[in-house]
């Protein structure tokens, strides 16, 4: 279990773990409650595993719109649990894996007892999410003491960004670029 | 609502506790699924390494494939008769570079007329589906064995179903069935011994 969470973290600022990795990113930095962190992690797990499980798989431009409705509701509303819950599921919805070894036997797994596959799915995913909302936490703090912010409405604004280009069918473009330049710089 | 919610991430924490305390994954000797091929998980125990290796159905064929490199071969149908392994992978992904060192020493150790590996190269992003810059990732990175190229990611998707990941590797014997199956990295040493045993 706990390399799965090591390698959830070790995988969290790979490109293929940027779109769970910037949400979880804004979240940290709209709030420190924990109800509405863990609400967002379980949201990303719990969707995540449905997914990988097959039994829900719905493309992408969907995750576009719960992503786009998440941010609709969080900036008219606040940092609260459905805009939250939404866009986790939007991101989990919109994520394809890396797939170490930890998170390999997860799946593959997953693909004839999902039930035995949610333990490793989820601590993979509890690593992941855990640098995201570190370092939104950290910013939050950071700005908070140079009396800066807060920035509830950042998170808001990802969401509905991240979620036009979904929509739109630019997502595949934005992530081919950010992989070519992630693969340049890890270069 | 708070407590609620805290509760419900707690419980599920404890539940994917209790799940990761049961042993390694087993294998389950039939193939119940009927939209792609089902899956295996083979365990380094050595009581169930003499096991006889699963039968997960036929192996579909390549379906939309662009064309291929460094390959005599232009179907999975011509190597009927081989052990095949059948890897989708891409250049661009790390987790299936991880995968290399192990089919290189596999292929070097059974490279023959039983024995063929095909990576069937399907693309993530843009810029890996160029034909001449899946050539030179080839070269670069010891992959000398034939690849399909699957520009449309059409196989990918008609052997996985949905969803389907990088990298995802099956042993096929000599009847084109599907004898194993392992996505993402790891497992090597399960890929070796089925390969090994249906070899004889």
């Amino acid at each position: 279990m706990i390399d799965a969470f090591v390698e959830g973290v070790a995988q969290s600022l790979l490109p293929c773990s940027w779109i769970l990795l910037v949400p979880a990113i804004a979240v940290g930095l709209a709030t420190r409650r924990p109800s509405i962190l863990g609400t967002f992690t379980g949201a990303v797990v719990l969707t995540a595993w449905v997914a990988v499980a097959g039994w829900l798989v719905p493309p992408v431009w969907l995750a576009g719109v719960a992503l786009v409705v998440a941010g609709l509701l969080w900036w008219r509303f606040g940092v609260t649990f459905v805009p939250v819950a939404l866009a986790g599921v939007g991101a989990a919805w919109a994520w394809q894996p890396c797939v170490g070894p930890e998170l390999g036997e997860a799946l593959t797994t997953a693909q004839y007892d999902p039930w035995a596959a949610i333990g490793g799915l989820a601590m993979f995913l509890v690593g992941v999410l855990a640098v995201g909302l570190a370092i939104g936490l950290a910013g939050g703090a950071l700005l908070e003491r140079l009396g800066k912010g807060p920035f509830t409405r950042v998170g808001a604004v990802i969401a509905m960004v991240l979620g036009l280009t979904m929509v739109v069918g630019l997502y595949p473009k934005v992530s081919s670029t950010l992989a070519q330049w992630s693969t340049t710089l890890w270069a | 609502m708070k407590r609620l919610t805290l509760s419900a991430v707690v419980l599920m924490l404890l539940a994917a506790a209790c799940s990761s305390a049961e042993p390694a994954a087993t294998v389950p000797t039939t193939a119940p699924s009927t939209t792609s091929p089902s899956t295996t998980v083979t365990t380094a125990e050595p009581e169930q390494a003499e096991e006889p290796l699963p039968d997960l159905g036929p192996a579909k064929e390549l379906v939309g494939i662009d064309g291929w490199l460094q390959a005599d071969v232009e179907s999975l149908e011509d190597l009927r008769g081989s052990v095949v392994v059948v890897q989708f992978w891409t250049f661009g992904c790390s987790n299936c570079k991880a995968t290399l060192p192990n089919l290189e020493a596999l292929y070097a150790e059974h490279q023959g007329p039983d024995f063929e590996v095909v990576g069937v190269h399907s693309p993530e992003f843009d810029y890996e589906k160029n034909p001449d810059a899946i050539a030179e990732a080839a070269v670069e990175l010891g992959v000398t064995w034939p690849i399909a190229m699957d520009t449309k990611r059409q196989s990918f998707h008609v052997w996985q179903g949905s969803p389907a990941y990088w990298p995802r590797t099956y042993v096929l014997d000599q009847e084109g069935r599907i004898r194993f199956d392992h996505i993402g990295e790891g497992a090597y040493e399960e890929l070796n011994d089925a390969v090994a045993t249906l070899l004889g």
